[in-house]
C-alpha cells in the first residue's frame, strides 16, 4: 500500500481537477428563463421514475412528449430564478438541461422543413439522409431554397432591401458579456438601425451586409466555411461569438424567418426585410432555435 | 566572461528560470516584453558570445517576422480598421501589434530556455528533483540531453563509416542514400541500447532508492542566501502587482492599459532588476576578479 501512495495520490489530484473543471464550465444566460424555470418543476416529485409525460412547457409546438429522463435525481432543486446568475451548473441542472436540448423542442414560429415543397422547388435532397450536399435540411412550405453562391448570377439591376444589425439581448444580459467588451455596445442595442439599402440582383443576404458594413465603417469579421458552403459570420462591431456566454453568436432572419441555412446561399429579393440579431442562447432568446429531432 | 550565477546553488538558478520564464509567458504588457527580451537577449549573448549573436539573427528574426505577419492574416479582431483585405476582413492595427507582441513572447521564451540549457545542468536538475521525482527527473534529464549526445555520437559513427569509405560523402547518389540510411540505423540501435543501459545502470546504483544520498557539491551560503530573498522578493512583488492590475494591458477591442504611472513603473523597475540581475552578478565578480589579479 505504502508503495503505491504517490499514484494514488496522482490519481485522486487527477480527478479532483477534472471534477472542477466539469462544474466550472457551462456559463451562459438564459438558464433561468421560463422554459426551464418549470422543466424541473415537473418532474420536482420523487416519483420521477414513471416515464416523464411532462410536455409541460408553453413555448414548444407540436413535440412529442417523449422525453424519458430516468436520470434525474429528486435532488434537483428548481432553485429560485435569478438567485443563481453567477453560479455554474450542477450535474444534475446539466442533465436536464441536456435533455430539453437534446429534445424536439423548437422556438415559437420555428417551422419543420417539408422535403416534398423543397424538391419541387429544386432542391437536391440525398435520400438517405434528408440534407442536401451541404447538410441543409429541407426548408419549410413557402420558403426560398438555398441558391449556391457559385451559381448565382450577379446582375445591374438594383433593388432595395431593409438591412438592421441589433443586439438588444447583450444590453439585456450585459453582466454575461467580456469586460473588455461592454463599452462597445450601444445603450439601445442598435448597431446598424433599419435602413433601405441597395443590392443588385442575384446578390445574397452575405454581399449586402458586407457591403454596407464596409460603407459605415462597422468592423465584420467573417470565415468561409466549405462544409455549409457559406460565410460565417463571427463577429459585427467587434462583439463575437461567445462574447456573451457560451450560446451566444450571430444569426439573421428575412422577413422575420431564420433560414436554416448560410447567408452567402440566401438570394435576395425586393423589399426583403434582412435584420440581423445576436443571440446569447443559441437562438432561443431571438425566436430562432431550430431543433432537428426525431420526429 | 565566465558565468558565475551558475555557481549559485540550484535552487537559486531554477527559481530565477521559472520566474523570468512565467513572467514572460503570462505578461502580455508591451514594456514588460521588451523588458524580458533585452534580459535574455543580453544574457544569452554573455553566456554563448558570438554564436548567440548569430543564432539570434538568422533564426529568431525571421521567425518574429513571419509569426507577426500570420496574426493579421487570419485574426481580424479590432476597433481600428487600417484597410480591407481582398476576400473582404479588414485589417486592424490590433491585430498587427497583437501579432508582433506574440511574436516577441516566442522568441523570449525561446530565448530564456537557450540560457536555461546553458546554466541548468543536468545534475544540477537531478539534485532539486531526484528526491521528489525520481524517475521523472532522470527522464528529463535525460530528454534534454539527448540531442546533443546524439549529435556528437552521430560524428564519432559517421567518422568511423568514413574510414571504412562508407560514408555520407562516398559514392554516387544511391549509394550515398543507402551509407546515410546505415548510419541512422546504427544510430537508433545505439541511442535504444544507451537509454537501457543508462536505466540499469542507474538501478544497479540504488538510484531513488529510500535512504540512499547522492553525492553533491552545492553549497547552500551567504551569497544564495541574499540572491534567493531578492527573486523572492521581486517575484513577489511583480505577482502581487499583476494581480492588481498594476501590469493591465489589452489589445482587443482596442489597444489599453496602464503606461507610465508610478506603481506600473516600479513593477517595471521590479521586472529589469529580476532580468537582468544574472548578468549585472557577472559583471560585477568579473570586476572584482579584476582587480583581484591586477593586485597581485
Amino acid at each position: 500500500m505504502k508503495q503505491y501512495k504517490g499514484k494514488i495520490i496522482t490519481a485522486a489530484v487527477i480527478i479532483c481537477v477534472l471534477a472542477a473543471a466539469y462544474f466550472w464550465g457551462g456559463n451562459y444566460p438564459g438558464r433561468d428563463v421560463s422554459y426551464r424555470a418549470d422543466a424541473p418543476a415537473a418532474t420536482a416529485p420523487e416519483t420521477s421514475t414513471a416515464p416523464a409525460d411532462a410536455s409541460g412547457n408553453p413555448s414548444e409546438q407540436a413535440a412529442p412528449a417523449a422525453e424519458p429522463a430516468p436520470e434525474q435525481s429528486p435532488a434537483a432543486d428548481p432553485a429560485p430564478p435569478g438567485s443563481d446568475k453567477g453560479r455554474s451548473l450542477t450535474a444534475e441542472e446539466k442533465l436536464e438541461l441536456a435533455a430539453s436540448l437534446g429534445g424536439d423542442v423548437s422556438s415559437e414560429g420555428v417551422e419543420k422543413g417539408s422535403a416534398e415543397y423543397s424538391g419541387q422547388q429544386g432542391m437536391d435532397i440525398d435520400k438517405s439522409t434528408g440534407k442536401d450536399k451541404y447538410l441543409t435540411d429541407p426548408v419549410p412550405k413557402g420558403k426560398p431554397i438555398p441558391v449556391e453562391p457559385q451559381n448565382a448570377v450577379i446582375k445591374d439591376t438594383a433593388y432595395t432591401c431593409t438591412l438592421s444589425v441589433r443586439c438588444d439581448t447583450i444590453v439585456k444580459n450585459i453582466k454575461w458579456l467580456d469586460r473588455e467588451k461592454v463599452e462597445l455596445v450601444p445603450g439601445d442595442g442598435v448597431i446598424f438601425p433599419a435602413t433601405p439599402v441597395i443590392f443588385y440582383e442575384g446578390e445574397s443576404v452575405f454581399n449586402v451586409l458586407l457591403r454596407e458594413m464596409k460603407k459605415n465603417k462597422i468592423h465584420m469579421e467573417f470565415e468561409n466555411t466549405p462544409m455549409y458552403n457559406s460565410a460565417y459570420i463571427e463577429g459585427i462591431n467587434n462583439l463575437y461569438e461567445f462574447d456573451c456566454g457560451e450560446l451566444s453568436g450571430w444569426m439573421y432572419k428575412v422577413n422575420g424567418w431564420f433560414p436554416n441555412y448560410g447567408c452567402s446561399r440566401y438570394q435576395l429579393k425586393e423589399n426583403d426585410v434582412v435584420e440581423w440579431v445576436y443571440t446569447c442562447d443559441l437562438g432561443r432568446d431571438v425566436g430562432g432555435y431550430y431543433s432537428v429531432g426525431g420526429e | 566572461m565566465r558565468d558565475s550565477f551558475s555557481t549559485y546553488h540550484p535552487v537559486v538558478n531554477f527559481l530565477y528560470f521559472t520566474l523570468v520564464l512565467l513572467f514572460s509567458m503570462f505578461f502580455m504588457h508591451p514594456v514588460c516584453l521588451g523588458i524580458s527580451l533585452l534580459c535574455a537577449f543580453t544574457y544569452s549573448v554573455y553566456l554563448k558570445g558570438k554564436k548567440a549573436l548569430s543564432f539570434n539573427l538568422k533564426y529568431m528574426l525571421p521567425m518574429l517576422i513571419v509569426t507577426a505577419l500570420v496574426n493579421p492574416a487570419f485574426n481580424h479582431e479590432g476597433g481600428t480598421i487600417l484597410t480591407y483585405l481582398r476576400d473582404g476582413n479588414p485589417l486592424t492595427l490590433e491585430s498587427i501589434t497583437y501579432g508582433i507582441a506574440a511574436a516577441v513572447m516566442l522568441i523570449t521564451v525561446i530565448c530564456w530556455f537557450s540560457c536555461y540549457n546553458a546554466v541548468m545542468t543536468s545534475d544540477k536538475f537531478v539534485y532539486l528533483f531526484g528526491r521528489v521525482i525520481p524517475a521523472l527527473s532522470l527522464i528529463l534529464s535525460m530528454a534534454l540531453r539527448f540531442v546533443p549526445r546524439f549529435r556528437a555520437q552521430f560524428k564519432v559513427v559517421s567518422d568511423a563509416q568514413k574510414c571504412v569509405g562508407r560514408d555520407v560523402s562516398n559514392g554516387g547518389l544511391l549509394q550515398r542514400a543507402k551509407h546515410g540510411v546505415r548510419i541512422l540505423s546504427i544510430m537508433v540501435t545505439w541511442s535504444l541500447e544507451n537509454a537501457i543501459e543508462t536505466a540499469d545502470s542507474m538501478r544497479s546504483r540504488g538510484y531513488g532508492l529510500p535512504g540512499r544520498t547522492a553525492f553533491s557539491i552545492y553549497r547552500f551560503d551567504r551569497r544564495d542566501k541574499s540572491a534567493l530573498l531578492f527573486l523572492l522578493f521581486c517575484g513577489g512583488y511583480i505577482l502581487a502587482g499583476a494581480a492588481l492590475g498594476g501590469l493591465y494591458y489589452r489589445y482587443f477591442p482596442t489597444m489599453k492599459g496602464v503606461w507610465l504611472d508610478p506603481y506600473p513603473v516600479s513593477l517595471y523597475l521590479c521586472c529589469l532588476a529580476l532580468g537582468i540581475a544574472p548578468v549585472a552578478i557577472n559583471i560585477k565578480e568579473d570586476r572584482k576578479w579584476k582587480a583581484i589579479q591586477s593586485g597581485i
